[in-house]
Order: structure tokens, then sequence, then C-alpha cells
């Protein structure tokens, strides 16, 4: 799935209309520099997905929750690399949640192997490209 | 009334005892440096830091005060917004030690903490004011109409100020936290270099919106050479500050003027910004403005101990079976 975003509010409204594809157990990697619009994603996403909380930016807490209909797990893989097990990374991403990771390129190995990736490339001030691939690796 | 204030929301662990109204006796904070490295708090890590720390934290305050627990009496605590499982060490421990010495006991919101600051220094702080809270989690502007009523006018709708100034020093490569590293960097630059954009969220609207700024230093600073940014990096960061400090003093001040109120408290961690202060003060013009000392400002015991005295006074109460809550509201 491609899309070319022109505003914050059509990326929003992707991950708006992406959200009917999911359920509990999920996992979703976002991949993209800083204000490429990983996060207004999440947003629409979480809305879409009934979340009760707006989500915001986990840069500052590094994991967020958010309660609903079916519970969100939002991280930011930025600065983690190498200390998954210090976040709690094997209980967030196994515990009947939606799970969103920023930078997930950061989980390397640890990614799980069915998974969507999300890609977001800056195209100018406001337009991004959107990319969504669904990733069911059986073990091969 | 001698109170234990107690506050785990975040990456701070602290402890304060105070003597009703705003005597304050001890005010401990330690804080969680186990963060530093992953260039933000990690949940898991903070609750775990809290555990190990408290109970030294509670003990402090209650030597440097020279009381004893038993003189305590009452108990507050913050029991949201914040992480929940570093709230939830807070919260259990000044359930216990309520229950066990049969102490009265209050759950305060954070927020309502931020703006007793100000109680805390200032007694000419009186209601009805305006309270803008910034810090590294939270961005809002409040109608204070008594203590313990609160309006809320707005709020932000993406990052916090202080989330701001953190993605930005990532973006420039500078330190965490990034508040203190970008207004430092900022200092003898030209804060007129770049015009970045002021998220208005409409004429009269009390909203925010520190995402779009975000953005904007991103793209601004994509084509720039290394050399050009390296050069440039007081103005980059001094352009940036001003921004920020803008949106916030431009609203802080417009509500006090819709309102027709002439004072306005300034609280949270983002209000230790030395730009921020200035500016505020610039555009007072005739409103009174309340800022607490930096210590007061960062997370700390001594505001929950005040909020959580305040509501003990006036006979309130929380029950045992309070729980954490994540998402507060105030």
């Amino acid at each position: 799935m491609n899309r070319i975003s022109h505003s914050e509010k059509d990326t929003f409204d992707f991950g708006h209309d992406f959200a009917s594809r999911l359920s509990a157990n999920d996992f979703i990697g976002l991949y993209g520099e800083l204000g490429a619009g990983k996060t207004a994603f999440t947003r629409g996403l979480c809305r879409g997905l009934g979340c009760l909380v707006e989500a915001h930016s986990p840069t500052y807490n590094i994991v967020n929750i958010y309660p609903g209909r079916i519970e969100v797990v939002h991280i930011d893989l930025y600065r983690i690399e190498n200390d998954l097990d210090e976040i709690g990374w094997t209980d967030l991403i196994d515990s009947g949640r939606v799970v969103i990771v920023e930078w997930a390129e950061k989980a390397k190995k640890e990614l799980p192997n069915k998974r969507f990736d999300v890609f977001f490339a800056v195209i100018d001030e406001n337009q991004r490209q959107i990319r969504i691939e669904q990733i069911n690796d059986f073990g091969n | 009334m001698l109170i234990l204030g107690i506050e785990t929301s975040c990456d701070e662990t602290a402890a304060a005892i105070l003597t009703t109204p705003r005597t304050l006796l001890a005010n401990v904070v330690y804080s969680q440096i186990i963060h530093q490295k992953y260039g933000g708090v990690v949940p898991e890590l903070a609750s775990r830091e809290h555990i190990k720390r408290l109970v030294g934290v509670v003990d402090e305050s209650l030597t440097r005060a020279g009381q004893q627990l038993s003189d305590i009496e009452g108990i507050a605590v913050t029991y949201g917004p914040g992480l929940v499982g570093a709230l939830l060490v807070g919260l259990t421990f000044a359930k216990s030690l309520a229950q066990a010495a049969n102490k009265p006991f209050i759950g305060i919101n954070h927020i309502e903490g931020h703006i007793f600051s100000n109680y805390l220094e200032s007694p000419e702080c009186r209601p009805p004011f305006v309270a803008l809270v910034v810090s590294g989690g939270h961005s809002s502007l409040f109608h204070v109409r008594a203590w313990g009523d609160y309006r809320l006018l707005g709020k932000t709708r993406d990052d916090a100020p202080g989330e701001a100034f953190d993605k930005v020093a990532k973006i420039l490569g500078l330190s965490y936290p990034g508040g203190p590293a970008i207004q430092k960097a900022a200092e003898n630059g030209n804060p007129k270099f770049f015009r970045f954009p002021r998220a208005t969220m409409g004429k009269d609207s009390y909203e925010f919106s520190f995402s779009g700024l975000k953005t904007a230093v991103a793209l601004y600073i994509k084509d720039k050479a290394p050399e050009f940014i390296r050069e440039h990096l007081a103005d980059i960061c001094a352009s940036f500050q001003e921004s920020v400090c803008d949106i916030l003093a431009r609203k802080a001040i417009a509500a006090c003027r819709d309102l027709r109120l002439e004072r306005l408290s300034i609280s949270g961690g983002v209000a230790m910004n030395k730009r921020l202060r200035e500016m505020v003060e610039e555009r007072a013009d005739g409103i009174k403005v309340f800022k607490p000392s930096p210590l007061l400002c960062t997370d700390n015991a001594a505001m929950i101990a005040a909020a959580g005295g305040w509501h003990l006074e006036r006979g309130e109460r929380s029950p045992l079976n309070l729980n954490a809550v994540p998402y507060l509201q105030l």
C-alpha cells in the first residue's frame, strides 16, 4: 500500500483508515526521519482503534500505553538499540495489545516475523510518501 | 498541620516536609541519572529506581526537617498523571504508610501540584489568576477561579514544549535533556536569525502545537551544510527557543487580557527557561507574573505537600483504594 500525504491531516487519516485492518497482538514498525509523520500517523491509528486518550510522541517517556477498546503500546526506540530488555521489550510486545514502534529498525533481530512495516519519506515541506508492507515470514 | 509530600510520577524520586500553609522544612529530590544515556525516561527503569530510592529519600526529608514520622499529620502523594509504574511506587508507599501509621491521606494531581509551587513561594499569588503549566510532558493553560477550582483553557494538541526542546536538541546533536542544552547553546545567538513558524491554532484559541515547529527545524537544517549549522548553532537554537517562548508567552498574556485577570502564574520545568521568564515579564504590562525558583519548577514533592496540605486542611481525604491514573486530567 502506497500513498502520498499532502498534509499532517492526510497522514492522520491514513493512520485512521489503516486501523480497521488491525487487531490485538498486531505489531507495526514505523520507519522515517524526525518530522516525517510517524507520530501523526500513530495519532490517527490510535483514534481509529478507539483509544481513550490522544496518542502523543513517546520521545520523552519512550513507552506510552493508551487505554481503550484494545490497549495500545507506543514505543520510541531512537536511543535504545542494545537495551531492549531494559524497557521490558518481551513483555511489551507479547501482551494482547497493538504494538506501534517508532525507529523499529533499532530492534533488529528482535522484530517479530509477522508484522506491518510503515515507511515515511519526506518529499517536501508538506508532502510525505507513506508505504505499508505486510511481512509474513514463517521462519524460512 | 505537618505534611509529608511524595512525588514519583516520572524520573524524580522526591519527598518534602511542610507546615501548612507554606513553611517548607525539607525538600529532597533525587533525579534519576540512569535515563541519561537513553535520551528519554525509560518507564521500567524509572519504577525500579523509585523502589530503590524512595525510602531513603523520605528518611532524608524527615532528618533534614528534624521531624519524626510520628509527628506527621497528613500524607500527600501524586496519583497522576505520569508513568503508571512510577506513580504506583509512590502511591503504594504512601497508602501503606498512611494505613500503618494511621495518618490522613490524600492523592494529588501532579498538574495541580505545579500550580501550587507558586502558592508555596508567593502568598500574593491569589486566585483568580491564569496558570501556564509547561514541562517535559505537559503544556496547559488554566483559569484558576479559586484554589481547587480550575478551568482548562487549552493544552497542547501534540508535543509538550519540553518534548519539542528534546527533539530539536536531538536533531541538532545536542545533549539530553534538550531544554537546558538549547538554552545554553542559544546564549549569544541571534533570536531573529530565522523565523520559525508559530502555530497559533486560530485567533482565539488557547491550544498549543509544537510538532510542526520541530518539523520546521528538521526541514530547515536538512539542506544546510554541516559547517553552516556548526557556525550558526547558537542562532538556530536562539531562533527556535524564541518561537517556543513567543507562543507560550503570547497565549498566557492573551488569556489574562481576555479574562481580565491581573495575575499570571507560570510553572513546570520549562518555566525555568530564562528567555520565557524574560519574555513574559516584557509583555506583562501591568500583569503580575509569578515564577517559582528553579528547584520548584522541576518535579518536586514540596508542591505536592503544599497542595495536599490545602486539601487536607479542608477535611478532604482519599480512600485507601485510590489507584494511579496515568492520564489524569485537571
